[in-house]
């Protein structure tokens, strides 16, 4: 079942193509990775798809239903997660604080109710603040929950940052270079976590620079260079793709 | 600790039903009740300044709503006070809703600007509307509140005393709202968006949506400040949407500490009896206001209340 599908997704900056009709799709169960030069629109595609930039022309399909167009918050709302390049948290609030806002939309929203907590609020928080030490552990930073967010090590960021979009228990989890600017050993602990939570059912979209990475946590590749999908398939396919080496090396 | 804590409740509580027993100047008495009014009118606008992280210069007018309103009500239609008072509130977060609406998508500096011109405008509504303001002159002889109670009978709200009970029951009334919403969900979305607006839509926040919520929320506490401060000085004109306020409120909240309510709420006493006193040297007034403003922003940047956060919190790394 296609998850996530763009159909000739296109965005224009003043006159420059970021993105030129780009097809691609995302099944359920898969971890699809999307690797191209610097500059060849991975991140803006993940903006376009997310909802962060409006998109110039083309769709954007998710779980069948067209979102192109909606609200940032409302694509959130219907199962798609997604990480920064550059990290994103909450730094003035706790590790626990960070993990349960990533939930509470998601569980509804009552203005009164929730200022008043309402048995039913009160039930609602302790479901997630279960559900946040459960992944707290997971990664193994659960000793870290009353801390303020912006007092962890970047490795700590990265692995808060990927289970606060793990949260919402979403349909598809895009993340954007999670193996980035981080050490081998947080690497590998990163990956064994995504191939986990994939066994466990979870999709994943993945932008990454590490080939080594790539190559071995994804079951498929597609590439992009000036806005242009090159190659898609199999990791060991893309990696003798003659357009894919040109446009990594030039020729 | 519980019971520590329970202690100085008791005593703070005491020591708030007892002021008008021993203060005996009824000047005084009249500088506390005017701090009440402040602190509601600064509480209600560290909601918006201070929680949502947008500079709103259109407070002034949710207060001459809420007093208009409830002075209208009760003058013109005989409605009861202990109706008037909510309706006058309820106004002002329905015009701060429509006002909103549009402004609310802008930006940080047009936002500012928009309602600055919306403060204006509404000044110039209540001096040209003469048949419902009175125009400049302004709507005098406010009766004094008259709160029926069932089984107890009517209460006239006529002296000092009165007043100060008054508006200590909506200073609290105002607080324990205003605590209970910044600690719940509401709080964590508003402080999400203040932080990273485009990480908070991330997470499913609808950040317009939080923004009307808290600029509603914050002119209905205005609008409560204002009814209150007509029906104690017994009038009602279009000085009460001075652009004056503003810069009283952005002293109150900017220097107690935007984003604490302990902050605001000595703010607010402090800037209402500091002007005051400073009334013995009336050459110098000014210019002592001003270096103590001056001397505050310098030493303590996040205000009085963001002091004593960074006290408490290190003391508490200090003790482990």
């Amino acid at each position: 079942m296609r998850l996530l599908e763009t159909i000739e997704l296109t965005k224009n900056f003043f006159g420059l193509t970021a993105l030129d009709k780009v097809n691609l799709h995302v099944n359920k169960g898969e971890i699809v990775g999307l690797i191209g030069p610097n500059g060849s629109g991975k991140t803006t595609l993940f903006n376009c798809a997310t909802g962060v930039l409006p998109v110039t022309g083309g769709r954007v399909k998710f779980m069948g239903e067209d979102i192109t167009g909606l609200k940032t918050h409302e694509i959130a709302l219907k199962g798609l997660s997604r990480t920064f390049q550059i990290i994103r948290i909450f730094p003035k609030m706790t590790v626990m604080e960070n993990m349960l806002l990533s939930i509470q939309q998601h569980q509804g929203e009552r203005i009164l109710s929730s200022i008043f907590r309402t048995p039913r609020i009160r039930r609602l928080e302790k479901e997630a603040r279960e559900r946040a030490l459960k992944l707290l552990e997971f990664v193994n930073i659960d000793h870290l929950k009353d801390s303020l967010a912006g007092n962890l090590s970047f490795g700590q960021h990265k692995l808060l940052e990927f289970i606060m979009a793990l949260m919402p228990d979403p349909e598809i989890v895009l993340l954007d270079e999670p193996a980035a600017a981080v050490n081998p050993t947080m690497i590998k602990k990163m990956m064994d976590h995504i191939v986990q939570l994939n066994k466990e059912g979870y999709t994943f979209f993945i932008i990454e620079h590490n080939m080594d990475v790539v190559m071995e946590l994804c079951t498929r590749v597609v590439v992009l260079n000036y806005g242009e999908k090159i190659a898609e398939g199999k990791p060991e396919e893309i990696k003798n793709n003659d357009d894919v080496i040109e446009a990594y090396f030039g020729t | 600790m519980r019971i520590s804590r329970l202690l100085v409740i008791i005593a703070v509580g005491i020591f708030l039903l007892g002021i008008p027993y021993f203060v005996t100047s009824s000047y005084v008495m009249h500088i506390i009740i005017f701090s009440g009014i402040y602190i509601i009118f600064a509480l209600s606008y560290d909601i918006v300044v201070g929680y949502l992280g947008m500079l709103s210069l259109g407070h002034p007018a949710f207060y001459g709503v809420g007093g208009y309103t409830s002075v209208l009500l009760v003058m013109k239609l005989d409605v009861p006070y202990v109706i008037a008072l909510p309706i006058a509130g309820i106004l002002a977060l329905i015009v701060a809703l429509i006002v909103g609406f549009p402004a609310l998508r802008l930006s940080y500096h047009s936002f500012a600007i928009v309602t600055l011109a919306f403060t204006l405008i509404m000044r110039a509504v209540w001096i040209n509307w003469v048949s419902l303001t009175n125009g400049p002159m302004g709507i005098p002889g406010v009766p004094r509140p008259t709160i029926d109670i069932p089984f107890l009978g009517a209460v006239h709200i006529e002296t000092l005393t009165d007043y100060y009970y008054l508006i200590l029951i909506l200073v609290i009334i105002t607080c324990l709202f205003i605590y209970f919403m910044i600690h719940s969900r509401v709080g964590r979305a508003l402080l999400s968006i203040r932080e990273n607006e485009v990480l908070a839509e991330t997470l499913g926040v609808n950040a317009f949506k939080y923004r009307m919520i808290a600029f509603a929320i914050g002119a209905f506490f205005a609008g409560l400040a204002g009814s209150f401060t007509a029906h104690y000085i017994t009038f009602m004109g279009p000085e009460f949407t001075d652009f004056y306020y503003i810069t009283m409120l952005l002293i109150m909240v900017i220097l107690g500490g935007s984003g604490t309510i302990h902050g605001v709420i000595i703010g607010a006493i402090a800037f209402t009896f500091i002007p005051e006193y400073l009334r013995i040297t009336p050459e110098f007034r000014d210019v002592i206001y001003g270096f103590v403003l001056v001397m505050t922003i310098i030493f303590m940047p996040e205000g009085i209340g963001g002091k004593i956060n960074e006290i408490i919190y290190k003391r508490r790394v200090r003790t482990g």
